[in-house]
């Protein structure tokens, strides 16, 4: 009990101290500008993380990184996020953050194609029973949502309302495909090779949705955000996305 | 100012979640908070850790936990799906369940507060006079425990209408099924389009919190 009161004491008496010392402690965490922030689509999760760990090897620079629906990042950005790169699965975000000044530079860089998973029968034939569900990203912030409704308009799919649900990005549909709550979900092809159970999958034709073209906007010009878009355009790094499923424009 | 369709039926939803999940923590609340606040028994601090559980984890992991439990694949979830074909997980029975299980521990605490409070020789001289268990819970222990569950009540309504984490992750975001006041700011949050909904959606979010607080004040008098 005496103990106890002491320490009390002492943690009342020194109150001002303690913070004072907690503040200098994490002020340094606080800092920003000396990291680069790259922000991206997460339909390039698994990949980033590969190209992040070689680039950090070889060039002894750290990286830090956010992902997310495009529009959920294009809105972080606008509400000053410190991103120094923002790479789009679409140009909209892209075109919407150089609307309000926000993009120095920006970069063409690498495509994908969409699939149909979880259905045996050919895309055309397909049917949903009543209790199945259609999992879809939401169109209002993730791109593949607006690629998806696209696809599922040409291909004239007939999904009742109340048995699509709408997950926040690409990464989402993803992972709630592979605990078997979603029955279906159209997602990158890319994306499939990171799927663990062998799902079924039908290559949605490329000409029912528009060209889904990743770009990379640079926010803050520098010599490091410089090096690394230029990293992500060297022939290695193209070999490993093309590895994981993505196509490669050039 | 008129309210919208959409907002309308954000409001009814998250009225609908937070009025159920109360009701229905309810029983459970009282049952554990009456052997809490008056009995021994072994293993009693264990389950005293357990039910504050989701008051101190993120409320992303006990989203988790229900999609393991309840989901297609969990135990529970192939249980309803294998005998009854229903999926509980991404409707609003899910949210329900999120915001009952969010806003237990806050429930029993308020309830087991107002039972331990309760003059041990009242009901000593009820058991004296005859009265057998379930009389003396049902005239003495609820009645003189009347403030506490009030307060449960409006602390575990209140919590639902905030509750994000747990929803997200289990219920999902459906607009009319699983759509919380929260959930719709956090959507509009997003949208370019949607800054004056989330400043209306943050002011009618206000304005329930208050309402739920004076009019449990009124009541707990």
């Amino acid at each position: 009990m005496i103990i106890h009161n002491s320490l009390n004491s002492i943690i009342f008496k020194n109150y001002l101290k303690i913070i004072f010392v907690f503040f200098i402690l994490f002020s340094e965490a606080l800092k920003s500008g000396e990291n680069t922030y790259i922000g991206y689509a997460s339909s390039l999760h698994n990949v980033m993380k590969e190209i992040i760990k070689d680039y950090e090897k070889q060039s002894n620079v750290r990286l830090k990184f956010g992902m997310g629906a495009s529009g959920n990042i294009a809105q972080q950005i606008m509400r000053d996020a410190p991103f120094d790169i923002f790479i789009s699965a679409n140009k909209k975000w892209i075109n919407y953050l150089d609307k309000h000044h926000k993009i120095k530079e920006r970069h063409l860089w690498i495509s994908n194609s969409l699939s149909l998973i979880g259905s045996t029968k050919s895309i055309e034939n397909f049917t949903l029973n009543a209790n199945e569900r259609f999992c879809l990203a939401d169109p209002k912030i993730a791109p593949l949502g607006v690629y998806s409704l696209e696809a599922i308009n040409a291909l004239n799919l007939k999904i009742p309302e109340n048995q699509i649900i709408f997950l926040k990005d690409a990464a989402s549909v993803q992972y709630y495909f592979s605990i078997n709550e979603c029955d279906y979900t159209i997602t990158y092809s890319s994306n499939i090779l990171n799927l663990d159970k062998n799902a079924d999958a039908q290559n949605i034709p490329v000409n029912l949705y528009s060209n889904i073209s990743y770009e990379i906007g640079i926010l803050e010009l520098n010599k490091d955000t410089e090096n690394f878009v230029n990293y992500l355009q060297q022939p290695n790094v193209l070999r490993i996305l093309k590895n994981h499923g993505f196509i490669i424009d050039r | 100012m008129t309210i919208s369709d959409y907002e309308i039926t954000v409001l009814l939803l998250s009225l609908k979640v937070a009025s159920i999940s109360s009701v229905i923590a309810f029983i459970p609340s009282l049952m554990i908070a009456y052997f809490l606040a008056r009995k021994n028994f072994i293993g009693k601090s264990f389950v005293d850790g357990i039910i504050h559980l989701p008051l101190v984890l993120p409320p992303v992991v006990i989203g988790f936990f229900l999609l393991i439990i309840f989901g297609k694949n969990g135990l529970v979830g192939d249980i309803f799906f294998s005998t009854f074909n229903i999926r509980i997980s991404f409707t609003w029975i899910a949210a329900v369940i999120a915001s009952a299980v969010m806003g237990f521990p806050l429930f029993v605490r308020s309830i087991r507060q107002s039972i331990s409070e309760i003059d041990s020789k009242i009901i000593e001289a009820a058991q004296t006079l005859g009265a057998n268990k379930l009389k003396i819970f049902k005239k003495i222990i609820i009645p003189l425990s009347k403030k506490g569950i009030i307060t449960g009540f409006i602390l575990s309504f209140s919590r639902s209408l905030g509750e994000f984490g747990a929803t997200i992750t289990f219920a999902g975001n459906i607009f009319g099924e699983t759509q919380t006041l929260p959930l719709a700011i956090y959507s509009s949050l997003q949208d370019p389009d949607a800054n004056l909904i989330v400043i209306r959606l943050v002011g009618i979010s206000i304005f329930i919190s208050l309402a739920a607080l004076m009019i449990s004040n009124r009541l707990s008098k």
